[in-house]
């Protein structure tokens, strides 16, 4: 692909050297697009993402951001190239308020910018900028959590099931939320739990199972494939659950 | 009564110096450092040496400044001292610490801290003797601030409470007020969120151990102060130490600065009900009921 902003090659991976949860996996997002990450419980997806953010050892492969190697970056580099990373849970500080949390954020990007562009996209935070994170609902935490990921304006945003946990309403005004960014030209790569929906937003989807490659499609395409039925119910995967509507 | 109050709130004030620096660490990187009071003991004996340095270089810093006994060597000796001891925590962190951490062992921390408590205190007791030293020969008499009831304040003590209250306030607005602060709060919190939010790990860890260091330092000069100091001083304060960490809750930097004083108090007031040879049973009583009663602590909040 040309216009690769990031490019996954022949990854192998895990917390210990000699147990390799993600194996030769290869996957590319374009720039300003959405790409989703599915595939059954265990499959390495939230694995990968945190490979990508130097949050889990490579033991072989690369990643190539914007043409430079970032394989083996340290987790607290990652702003200043440009990636933002946004966990599955814990993702604010629970501890400071929200605009703490803003700030910390915005410090860490080093540009000394202001909070007042993330206010503006998010009313919710700027009415409780004075409360602390841990008194925020899930749904609110969620807006948060992106809204410290947008501090420093990144072409990335790394997104691990942003919806999990949350009500139906809100984990669509998450997906919408992110949908959105990708319009403004940033790219997001999502892991999702949440297939279906997360494939009626997406541009392009890469499924994963057992920690390899299964299959990339573009994520309408596959939403009505009926392949995808295949790897969550069956494909050799004894454990494999129905996952699409399991966030609901 | 007000005697054992005052003398309380006295101990109190460098055992809140020596807490707040293991309630830090204790709270950042998970584990209980029972090394901790050493840095203490390392701060006082770095102290006399820089006091008789300094006396040498220029007479005028031998002399005693106005009512204390302290002499002017003694104050610029107390800032290098600070400045040694985080050296020497930040070392320490670096040859042992940091290793036995990234082999991911939390009992190995905890053994590996008894360890560099145990070889920390025999080295000071090799160079320097293992008898009890004096800052200064020089008697302090003690100011009557009362005569009945009779109640006596030494210069010194005055000294020390004063500039123990100073250091914990200029930490509190460090802490409050600037990014640093903030970024210490984030990572003791959620060390990865922080990281991947920009803060450097390493960088957050060794200015930990460097508050640790300094605020221990400062203790243990401010105990050596108010008694003598001695290669076992470590071993006698690790206890008190601890149960301020345990009382005000570990994490809380304000919990340690209250738990200091009152196990502080506590202790000083014990006196009255109890011969003098149980007052260091009065710590482990306050551990018990605190985590009995309140197992966070008075400030400490639960965590996972």
């Amino acid at each position: 692909m040309p216009d690769a902003l990031l490019s996954v090659t022949g990854l192998t991976a895990g917390y210990v050297p000699d147990l390799p949860i993600l194996r030769d996996v290869s996957i590319t997002v374009p720039r300003a697009s959405l790409t989703v990450i599915i595939g059954p419980n265990g499959a390495g997806k939230s694995t990968l993402i945190k490979v990508i953010a130097g949050l889990v050892p490579v033991t072989s492969g690369t990643i190539i951001f914007e043409g430079r190697t970032i394989t083996d970056l340290r987790p607290d580099r990652l702003t200043s190239q440009g990636i933002a990373y946004v966990p599955q849970s814990d993702n604010v500080f629970k501890s400071l308020t929200i605009s703490q949390n803003l700030d910390l954020a915005l410090r860490g990007a080093g540009s000394g910018g202001t909070p007042e562009p993330l206010y503006a996209r998010f009313p919710v935070l700027a009415e409780k900028r004075r409360d602390r994170a841990g008194a925020l609902s899930g749904g609110q935490r969620q807006l948060l959590a992106v809204a410290m990921a947008l501090a420093t304006n990144p072409r990335l945003i790394l997104m691990d099931e942003p919806s999990a946990g949350l009500s139906p309403k809100a984990a669509d005004e998450v997906l919408g939320h992110a949908r959105a960014l990708t319009e403004g030209g940033t790219a997001i790569l999502l892991v999702e739990q949440n297939v279906k929906q997360a494939l009626a937003r997406g541009d392009h989807a890469f499924v994963l199972a057992e920690g390899q490659n299964r299959l990339d499609a573009d994520a309408r395409t596959l939403l009505a494939s009926p392949e995808l039925g295949q790897i969550y119910m069956g494909g050799g995967h004894p454990a494999a659950a129905p996952a699409t509507e399991v966030s609901a | 009564m007000i005697q054992h109050l005052v003398d309380g709130i006295l101990v109190g004030s460098f055992l809140s110096l020596g807490a707040i620096g293991l309630t830090l660490v204790m709270h950042i990187l998970r584990f209980a450092n029972f090394s901790h009071a050493e840095l203490l003991s390392i701060g006082a004996y770095a102290a006399l040496v820089g006091t008789r340095l300094f006396e040498v270089l220029h007479p005028a810093f031998a002399a005693s400044i106005g009512p204390l006994s302290m002499t002017g060597a003694l104050v610029l000796a107390i800032l290098v001292s600070m400045s040694v001891t985080a050296a020497s925590a930040i070392l320490f962190d670096r040859l042992v610490f940091r290793r036995v951490r990234e082999k991911g062992e939390e009992l190995s921390m905890v053994f590996a801290s008894f360890g560099m408590a145990l070889i920390i205190r025999n080295l000071i007791g090799l160079g320097f003797g293992l008898h009890p030293q004096l800052y200064s020969q020089d008697i302090a008499f003690a100011m009557v601030l009362s005569r009945d009831p009779l109640l006596l304040v030494k210069p010194d003590q005055v000294f020390v409470l004063v500039a123990a209250l100073a250091i914990m306030a200029a930490l509190h607005l460090v802490l409050t007020r600037t990014g640093f602060g903030f970024a210490l709060r984030a990572v003791a919190e959620n060390p990865t969120l922080a990281q991947v939010h920009g803060v450097n790990l390493r960088a957050m860890i060794a200015a930990v151990w460097l508050i640790g260091g300094a605020l221990g330092a400062a203790a243990g000069v401010f105990y050596g102060l108010s008694y003598q100091i001695s290669p076992v001083m470590g071993r006698d304060l690790v206890l008190p130490i601890f149960a301020a960490t345990i009382v005000g809750g570990i994490g809380s930097v304000y919990g340690a600065v209250a738990g200091g004083f009152i196990v502080g108090i506590a202790s000083n007031l014990a006196l009255v009900v109890l011969p003098s040879g149980y007052s260091p049973s009065v710590p482990f009583l306050m551990i018990l009921a605190v985590l009995l009663i309140r197992p966070n602590g008075l400030f400490g909040e639960a965590r996972a």
